[in-house]
């Protein structure tokens, strides 16, 4: 079983990921409003993978992002970066805050199935 | 006429290997039945060798035909054989040698599905857990399935029938994307012992047809997972070694988990092995380089996934908007010329140069050598022969020298490229019109050149967008295009660069100089006004000249054209600038291509020898003493009717003057700087030899009269005179 963490402080956008991502085999999907609760979630419970919102209250998507990639316990984990729109500064720093790859709203939701899939380690 | 019983010789792991082969790579693989003639070996020929080296053999299997006479002449040599091939290879026609074989050699198309069939004895056995199995198979729980059957495979007995089909489905599920057709084929046949491939399997629609093309699933996932691949690359950050970045090692880890199970997730379990080891060398290396390799690696080999464009998924992923940022390698032509490129430090090329240097002032000593031979020992035979070897010695060493500037070559395509950019936002912002053509940016010349020429052309361009092409209205009413042109343009002439910079404007405004020039005092207004318009151009390089009253944004911060030959100047060049009133002005700048190298003439003056830079000689002549005219307080040489005004070296150089004997005549080097000519009076010429310059440093290193120094052969030290200098002395 495979955990993945939904961040974003929309509950509609949660929704909609877990809608899309309940499809895939042997997943178990979590959700948290804010970059603080992820990070609370993340240290107390194991996951495989992060979908990170850009813009959140508390603790936004690239604080949370360089918070997970400062702890050894947890830096291995890929996260995939949601981002409102492709400015490319905003990409260089997603990545230079350790995003493993990114999405830009509105997506396709087979390209965020198949990125999820591929990121986990699987074919389908 | 197409022949797969043959297959069966092909043991089950073989099958399963290429199978998984097939499904998962682009390339199709075919069948190759090859039927040597009898005479073959006769011939010569080594069908054997052939077949073993046909690019992309997986698997051959001989077999003996009938019906070859036994003729007397052929005699024991007499080939019977018949060689079925498996070859993997995106062209079927696939060597050569076998073209030329014709209608002994027959491909056919081989299917994934022509591989799978389960082998072994039936025993009596029933499906373990069939329930279980059957409901997993039906709701394509392929990881369930595949534990289940991976651990029942391992109780049945290993040569049976039912541990083949075990094997099997678990082969097909380990795929990318599980052919549920051929799992429940293969699952039927376990207790049936009978297995018939699935009828309307996709790879059976295409057994007649050779449409490797096709874009398959895989591809896509290829596709997707290559993105994937590139955004580790983003996450890891530029090449080189990381400075302190604290987030480099979380940074690492997380693009390695990423890249592995990006890795498993296509299958290529290869990869994904070797990744904790990049780990660590990359953690110990303190740079990314070698997680950079693997995932370029992968990004390369999948470059073999039939034409990613043509798949679904490709297109909705260059429209997505994700393929834009991380993906630098999106171009494949440019990736791959980027993996077929050795990217080297410049410090060590620099150092390689150096040795060369060095190689060829320690040839130098070879015919000083010779000279001691013939004269110190007498021998002339000696000195011959070290001259011919010096002649071999000389050549390797130029050519060798040529081979190492040419790696220090690169396009002006490096500076050029940033110019559209510029001229965009620049022309933008002003609200002028502006078309920029380049030309010639494939054009060469040595990196140091190339680099020092960026700042001295964006000054250029902010002058000619700012003050030389006019507001589209203007141009209009000077019946001229609304659009301007700036054409910028690289040539090799020789040994030097020759960058143009063209653009359509109004020119420059030659009384306006000429006033500019009269107040800032820099001649008298006389001498000003009786000078030639293109002389009163040149004008503009004179320190502190700026001719735009209003200081704008662009081009007025206080750096004038004086600073541009500034620094055209310390790369060697020239630059001159031309201009006709509303047709535009012409800024062209003389570069040499190659900085390291310089060939000096040495002269000698007042008993001792200096060294001139020979770019700068135009001749060397020998005037009578009645041909030394006095002009005025100087004297000076006519030369096919021109006047070229002399001076003694020896005593610019505050050097003895050595004692003229009368009805001598006198040695004189004429010299052309800054377009002007002027004469040496010296004591003698020597030779010209290539040396590396090094410029002065310590206690000598302010004498900017020398341009640096040079060791000769004999190990002696030049000095190297700059002529410019000379110049300013006078």
């Amino acid at each position: 079983m495979r955990r993945i963490l939904l961040v974003d402080d929309s509950h509609t956008v949660r929704m909609y990921g877990r809608s899309i991502l309940t499809s895939l085999p042997e997943v178990q999907i979590e959700e948290a409003q804010n970059g603080i609760e992820a990070l609370e979630k993340t240290i107390a419970q194991k996951f495989d993978l992060l979908l990170v919102d850009v813009n959140m209250p508390k603790m936004d998507g690239y604080t949370l992002l360089r918070e997970l990639r400062s702890r050894p316990a947890l830096w291995s984990i890929p996260a995939i970066m949601v981002t409102t729109e492709d400015k490319e500064e905003d990409l260089r720093r997603a990545y230079a805050a350790g995003a493993s790859f990114h999405l830009s709203k509105p997506f396709d939701p087979e390209f965020l199935r198949r990125s999820v899939a591929l990121l986990l380690g699987e074919g389908a | 006429m197409r022949d797969t019983a043959w297959l069966r010789e092909v043991p089950e792991k073989n099958r399963r290997e290429l199978y998984t082969e097939l499904v998962e790579g682009g390339t199709p693989a075919w069948q190759l039945c090859y039927t040597p003639a009898a005479d073959a070996v006769a011939r010569g020929q080594d069908p054997l060798r052939l077949v073993r080296d046909l690019p992309g053999m997986r698997w051959f299997a001989l077999d003996a035909r009938s019906g070859v006479p036994d003729s007397p002449d052929s005699g024991p040599s007499v080939c019977r054989l018949i060689v079925n091939v498996i070859v993997v290879a995106s062209d079927p026609t696939m060597s050569e040698a076998l073209a030329s074989e014709g209608d002994r050699a027959v491909v056919t198309h081989l299917a994934p599905y022509d591989l799978c069939f389960p082998t072994g004895e039936p025993q009596p056995q029933d499906w373990p857990a069939e329930v279980e199995v059957r409901d997993l198979l039906k709701r394509k729980q392929g990881l369930a399935l595949w534990r289940v059957l991976a651990a029942k495979s391992k109780e049945t007995a290993e040569s049976s029938w039912q541990a083949s089909v075990l094997r099997w489905m678990c082969c097909v599920l380990e795929s990318v994307r599980p052919d549920q057709e051929l799992l429940e084929a293969l699952f039927a046949s376990f207790s049936t012992a009978y297995f018939q491939a699935p009828v309307a399997a996709p790879a059976a629609t295409d057994r007649s047809t050779l449409s490797p093309k096709e874009p398959s699933q895989t591809s896509e996932l290829r596709g997707h997972a290559a993105l994937l691949v590139q955004a580790q690359l983003a996450l890891l950050g530029p090449v080189g070694p990381v400075g302190a970045d604290a987030l480099w090692p979380g940074r690492l880890h997380a693009a390695a988990t990423a890249l592995e199970r990006v890795f498993r997730a296509v299958g290529a379990a290869e990869l994904a092995a070797k990744i904790s080891e990049a780990v660590a060398a990359a953690l110990e290396a303190g740079a990314a380089t070698p997680l950079r390799t693997l995932a370029e690696e992968a990004l390369r080999s999948w470059q073999g996934v039939p034409d990613l464009a043509t798949s679904k998924f490709a297109i909705s992923a260059s429209e997505h908007p994700a393929a834009a940022v991380p993906a630098p390698a999106r171009n494949e032509d440019v990736e791959r010329q980027a993996l077929r490129m050795l990217k080297v430090e410049p410090g060590r090329i620099d150092s390689l140069l150096g040795l060369v240097g060095e190689l060829a002032v320690a040839k130098n000593s070879l015919p000083f050598l010779a000279r001691r031979a013939e004269l110190d020992f007498g021998s002339r035979q000696l000195a011959r022969e070290i001259k011919e070897r010096y002649a071999v010695i000389n050549r390797i060493t130029e050519e060798l020298q040529s081979a190492v500037m040419h790696v220090r070559m690169m396009p002006l395509a490096h500076v050029f490229r940033r110019f559209p950019r510029l001229v965009r936002d620049l022309s933008a912002k002003l609200g002028k019109l502006i078309r920029l053509e380049i030309v010639g940016e494939d054009t060469e010349a040595d990196k140091g050149i190339v680099e020092e020429l960026f700042d001295p052309l964006v000054h250029l361009f902010r002058n000619s967008i700012d003050h030389g092409v006019e507001m589209p209205d203007e141009r209009e009413a000077a019946g001229k295009a609304r659009e301007g042109l700036i054409r910028l343009s690289a040539q090799h002439a020789d040994d030097r660069v020759i960058i143009e910079m063209r653009d359509d404007g109004h020119g420059i405004d030659v009384e306006r100089v000429r006033q500019k020039a009269i107040e800032k005092g820099l001649a008298s207004a006389d001498d000003l006004r009786q000078r030639s318009d293109d002389d009163i151009i040149q004008l503009i390089f004179a320190p502190g000249f700026s001719t735009v009253e209003n200081v704008s944004e662009l081009s007025g911060r206080g750096v004038g054209m004086d600073v541009v030959r500034t620094m055209v100047t310390r790369a060697g060049g020239t630059i001159t600038v031309t201009s006709k009133p509303q047709e535009g002005t012409t800024t062209r700048i003389t570069l040499p291509v190659t900085m390291a190298v310089s060939r000096v003439m040495i002269v000698e003056a007042g008993g001792t020898e200096v060294g001139l830079p020979f770019v700068n000689v135009r001749e060397t002549v020998h005037v009578q003493p009645g041909d030394l005219k006095h002009v005025g307080q100087g004297r000076a040489i006519v030369l096919r009717g021109r006047l070229i005004p002399v001076w003694p070296l020896a005593e610019l150089l505050a050097l003895p003057q050595t004692e003229t004997v009368a009805g001598e005549g006198t040695s004189v080097l004429v010299l052309r700087v800054d377009g002007h000519d002027l004469g040496l009076a010296v004591d003698g010429f020597q030779e010209t030899v290539d040396v590396i310059t090094k410029p002065l440093a310590g206690v000598l290193g302010h004498l900017e009269l020398f341009i640096g120094t040079a060791m000769l052969g004999d190990g002696r030290v030049l000095l190297v005179l700059d002529p410019k200098e000379i110049v300013r002395c006078l």
